[in-house]
Formats: structure tokens, sequence, C-alpha cells
């Protein structure tokens, strides 16, 4: 049994759920996604992100729009749809109930 | 010492060592290869260019002036190497993930660098772990034993792709496709020039030295390699005029049946009846001939040009369609063949005025040529052995044999007509439906040359056969030939051992006549024909009327 394997299934597993938290409270650009989790203390490859991103875009639930950068090329800021939200909603409430459930199992003693 | 490039990334002009450049170009590659198969791959790709783009602008702007291997490498530590990033066919199942991490897959490609050809030979001997010259001899052999080899190459060329990248090169070989294989990769593949190029300069310098060891082994090695390279020079030239003419002989092939078909749409007519194999018959052969056009079109233009490896989808759909194709011709030739299961001959004893010398002369009346002047039109004449009128198909399928019969006083002659059916019923049926009707001019019997198939009456070799009995002391001679019985003629030269029959043709040599060879023939293989049953449903026979018909099809003579 690999541990970094199942550490990294585990962040995985709440990535989604941490983007659209951090989407959720405002545009967010990729970079600033990533720094985000960084200062809460989430360490995940960056590579991680787009593919998660995309696949969220086409599923309806982000939309983004292109913004013009005074050092680059033009940025992506995502932010939610409606559908994004009720997405969210549903995620939300499954965590509690993880956290519940997997705090109640880990204190047992 | 290294070489500094600029590279345009993600809309950013950044300068890089060609080595990071290398290491660059085969990370974007795997992730392009990770999410290949995924919708939105593209994006993903394009997604993360710009991020690394951004990071080499700000590692620039921190100072240095250009991107190293260094960088590169902290750039993709933090992105994630392809196997970390996970795609959606990693979140269906993870353990196939594992198993590829443990053992690397192996892929067949074309070994650009190990080539004489296309690089085949290399390319299985990567994939089997196995020197290419053993391929390269087997291949060879193949050629000399029955050409199946240059076949089986031309297949494996145009179905392997070429291991172009780093990653496909490690693929190619079973090694593992991670970073430090690719770097370990592209550093060998620059060393690999370097010794190249020194090679050559040791070469330059060393043909004299070489004189001085004598070295014969080492001699001969090179010879055979040079022998080896001007072989697969011609094998190279040949395979490409092979290719043309594939290619020209199937056009051709597409163009003349488009161009006859106002032929052939009638005579389809003869072979299939009902709606069905009327639509199918002209899309099976143009999927079954077409395809493969197209499908050389496309590899040759792909060759030309060096395109990336065909979506697979283009060849399944190709595949499928010419199998579509495929499929509907066997069923139209299932479709014929069910209606040749049955034979059924009619005999008739003909009746005729015996003549009033002791010779019968025989004529085949040229049906064909006669009636052109008369009432119907030809519609075309497809060769000396099928005319296609507007109302019915002629084709030469009468036999007449001359036999001796000692028994008999008097001439005799007997009609068999025979035709084929899915049924006994439609066998008969077939057998009533043509008629063969002959004029007597005294001593002269005109016979008709083909065999008439009325509009609306299918082909099912209908043939018919005169046999014409001689008593003792009378002769029958046949006074013209066919066109297809001159080539029979020498047969009979060479076998003629009656010697009755050239004395009695010596007394009309001033006509320009001929005996039919048939009369000869059929006297040998008396006992066979005379034995044989009157229902056979041996295949033999049909299937020889079938070839009878495609043979004279092709056949194509200016009509005289």
């Amino acid at each position: 049994m690999n541990i970094d394997n199942t550490q990294s299934q585990m962040r995985k597993g709440v990535l989604e759920f941490c983007i659209l938290a951090i989407i959720r409270q405002g545009e967010a650009y990729p970079s600033d996604i990533i720094e985000k989790m960084k200062a809460a203390g989430l360490h995940v490859l960056e590579g991680t992100l787009y593919p998660l991103l995309t696949r969220l875009k086409n599923a309806g639930l982000l939309k983004y729009r292109w913004v013009e950068s005074p050092s680059g090329p033009p940025r992506k800021y995502f932010s939610m749809t409606p559908e994004g939200e009720a997405f969210y909603h549903m995620l939300e409430e499954t965590w509690k109930e993880m956290v519940t459930a997997v705090n109640q199992l880990t204190q047992t003693d | 010492m290294k070489k500094i490039i600029n590279v345009h990334l993600a809309g950013l002009l950044i300068p890089m060592e060609d080595t990071a450049y290398d290491l660059l170009k085969a990370y974007i590659e795997s992730l392009q290869r990770h999410f290949s198969q995924e919708v939105g791959g593209d994006e993903i790709v394009s997604d993360i260019e710009t991020r690394i783009g951004e990071l080499f602008q700000e590692q620039l702007r921190k100072g240095g002036n250009c991107i190293t291997d260094a960088d590169v490498n902290a750039v993709i530590a933090a992105m994630g190497r392809p196997e970390e990033l996970g795609g959606e066919s990693e979140q269906r199942s993870t353990f196939s993930q594992v198993a590829d991490g443990l053992r690397p897959r192996k892929r067949l490609y074309r070994d650009p660098d190990d080539k004489i050809l296309g690089g085949v030979c290399g390319g299985l001997g990567a994939y089997f772990g196995v020197d290419p010259v053993i391929f390269r001899l087997v291949f060879a052999l193949l050629f000399f034993g029955a050409g199946t080899g240059v076949l089986l190459y031309l297949v494996l060329w145009i179905a392997v792709p070429r291991a172009r990248t780093a990653a496909e090169k490690l693929e190619m070989r079973g090694e593992r496709v991670d970073l430090q294989n690719i770097s370990q990769a592209v550093k060998e593949e620059l060393s690999g020039v370097k010794t190249k190029a020194q090679d050559l300069g040791k070469e330059a310098a060393g043909v004299f030295k070489k004189k001085e060891n004598n070295d014969i082994g080492e001699a001969l090695r090179e010879i055979l390699l040079a022998l080896l390279r001007v072989v697969g020079w011609i094998a190279k030239i040949a395979l490409v005029l092979i290719g043309i003419l594939i290619i020209f002989c199937l056009g051709v092939a597409l163009i003349a049946m488009v161009g006859s078909s106002s032929i052939l749409i009638p005579l389809k007519g003869f072979f299939w009846y009902g709606w069905w194999p009327g639509v199918l018959f002209w899309p099976s052969i143009l999927l079954v001939l077409g395809i493969p056009v197209v499908a050389f079109i496309i590899f040759l233009i792909r060759r030309l040009v060096g395109a990336r490896a065909m979506h697979a989808a283009v060849g399944y759909t190709l595949a499928a369609l010419w199998l579509i194709g495929l499929a509907i011709m066997i069923y139209l030739a299932w479709d014929i063949g069910h209606h040749f299961r049955v034979k059924r001959t009619e005999k008739v004893l003909a009746e005729f005025h015996q003549p009033t010398g002791n010779t019968l002369y025989v004529k085949f009346q040229p049906v064909m040529q006669e009636s052109e002047e008369g009432g119907s039109t030809t519609y075309a004449i497809i060769s000396n052995w099928l005319t296609l009128r507007d109302d019915s198909l002629f084709y030469r399928n009468v036999h007449v044999h001359i036999i001796p019969s000692p028994e008999d006083d008097s001439f005799r002659i007997e009609i068999r007509k025979s035709a084929w059916g899915a049924t006994g019923m439609e066998a008969t049926r077939n057998v009533e439906q043509f008629h063969l009707s002959f004029v007597q001019e005294d001593s002269v019997l005109y016979i008709p040359d083909v065999v008439p198939l009325p509009k609306g009456t299918p082909f099912r070799n209908q043939k018919a056969e005169i046999n014409i009995y001689v008593p003792n002391n009378k002769q029958a001679f046949l006074l013209n030939e066919l066109p297809w019985q001159q080539d029979r003629d020498d047969d009979w030269e060479e076998n003629d051992s009656d010697e009755e029959t050239t004395q009695q043709s010596s007394t009309i040599s001033q006509m320009p006549t001929h005996r039919f060879s048939f009369a000869h023939l059929s006297m040998n293989n008396l006992g066979t024909r005379w034995g044989k049953q009157e229902d056979s449903t041996s295949s033999v026979e049909w299937m020889d009327g079938l070839l009878y018909l495609f043979f004279s099809l092709f056949n194509i003579q200016p009509h005289s």
C-alpha cells in the first residue's frame, strides 16, 4: 500500500469541493485559487487544477470570462453558475456528514 | 556550451536553453497524450501551457536571462507529471494506473533511428527485443518467396505509427515514460548526433587506415551494409511504383465500372431479381473498390506530408464501410449461387430432313450480326462472346459434338438444353424459357451460335449441346468456326490420331472450312459426358458457367 497514493486520493476527493468554495467567494483566476489553497495549507499539484476546472466548466457548474492582463496573456476568470451553487450545497452537506462521521470514528477512544 | 532558443509559449516569448526546450516539449506532449481521450483535453493543456508561461515569465523577471533545465524541472514538479494528475480514465480505474506504473506498456512503433525502408523491422526488433536484422532477413526471404513480404511490410508500414517523440521512443522500447527517462532519451539522442558526426569524421579519415588493416571481415560487413542499403532503395522505389500501380488499377477499374454502367446496368438484370439486389449492387461495388482507393490516397498524402497519425475513427469508418460493401457482395454472390443449385437437362431429338448426299454440313449462324440489320437494335456488343440487345442477351454457349455412331444408318441430331435453378421446377422453367431453332438447306444445317435469353429471363448458365450422330458410311463437317474455338485447334492438331477425319478434310479443302475441334474433344470425352447424371448438383459446372461469363465480360474484343 502506497501512502502517497492514498494521501493524494484523499486530497483529490475534496479538491472539487474546495475549488467551488473558493470560486463561490468571488471570481477567481487559477493562480489565485492555487494561492488560496496553499495559504490554507492544502498542497496540491497545480496540474490537477486545470483538468478539474475544465470538467466543472463543461458540466455547466462554472463559467468563465477572459480578462486582459497587464503582464501577459489574457486570463480566465471563473465564476459559479446556479447549477454550480446547487452542486456546492450538496457537496457541503456530504462534507459535513463525513466530518461528523470521521470525527466520531476517530474519537472513540 | 548551450544553445539558446526563443520559444513562443502561450503568447509569451521565452528564451530557453535547447535542452530545456526538449524537456518542456516532451512534458507537454506527454500531457497532450494523457488528456487526449478527454473532452476539452486541448483546453486543459493550453491552460497549463499558459500557466507555465507565466511561471517562466516570473522566473525571468527575478533574474536570469533564460530558462534552464532546472527551471523546467521545477515547473514540472509544481504542475505534476501526467501520471500524477489523474484524468477521467484514471478515476474510473485506479488499479490499472497502479499496474501501468509497475509494468511499463510496450507499444509497436516504427523506429526512425534504425531503418532501411520505413523502420518497420527496427520497430519490430525493439518490440520483441531482438536484433532487427532477423526481421529484415525474414521480410527479404518472404519477398523472394512469394512476394507476401511486400504486402505484409506495406500493411505494417501503414498501420504502425512512427515513433516521433522521445516518449514514444521509450514506449517503443518498453521503458517507462517518465521525465527522467525522457530527459535521458533526449540526452542520448543529442549525444547520438554527436557520435554520428564523429563517426563520419572517423570514416573519412579511416578510409586509408582500413586498407592497411586489411580487415576482411570488416570490409565484408561494410559491403553487405552498402548492398542492403541499395536493396532498400530499390525496394523503396518498387514499393512506390507498386502503390501507384495499385491506385491506378483500382481507379481505372472504378472508372471503367462507371463508364460501362450503361452496359452493366441492363446486364445486372440477368443476375438478380427483386428490389434489394438491384439497389445494393452499385453501392457494394463502389464501397469494395472505392474504399481502398480512398484509403490508399489518404495514406500516400499522409506519407508525403508527414502528417500526424490519422484519427482512429477515420480508419474504423473506412474499414467498416469496406466490410459492409464486402458483406453485400457476399450476399449477392450467395443470391446467385443459390439459384444454381439444381440442374435440369432437356433432351430432344430434332426433326430434320436427311441430306440427299452422304455428307451433312453444319454451319454456325452468326445471330448477333445478322439481326443487326433487322428490327431490334444492338444495345452493346460486349465481346465476341456476349451481345446485349434491348430485348435480349445473347451469349455463346452452344456446343456441337459430332459423334460417330456405327449402329445407326441415318443422321440423328439430339439437342440437349440445360439450365440451373434454385429448385427443380425453377430449373425446368429456365430450360423451357429459351429456344434454339435451326434452319436446314438441303445438306447444310444452320445452327445459331448463341443462346438467346429474352429480357426477364435470368442467366442460369443456359447451355445447348447439339449432338450429331454420324452413321458409319457418312460424314459431318463444321463449316465455320467461332473465334473462341481457334485456340483449341492446336490441341486438336497435336492429339489427332483419327486419320479418317484428316482425309475427309482434304476433300473439301478448297472451301474455307474448319472442322469443329469439339468434334474431336467430344469423342475423347464421350464416356464422361455420357455418364453424367441428369440432375447433377455438382457445383463445379455452374462455377464453370459463371467463370465463363465473367471471362467473356473482360475479354472485350473489337467486334468484327
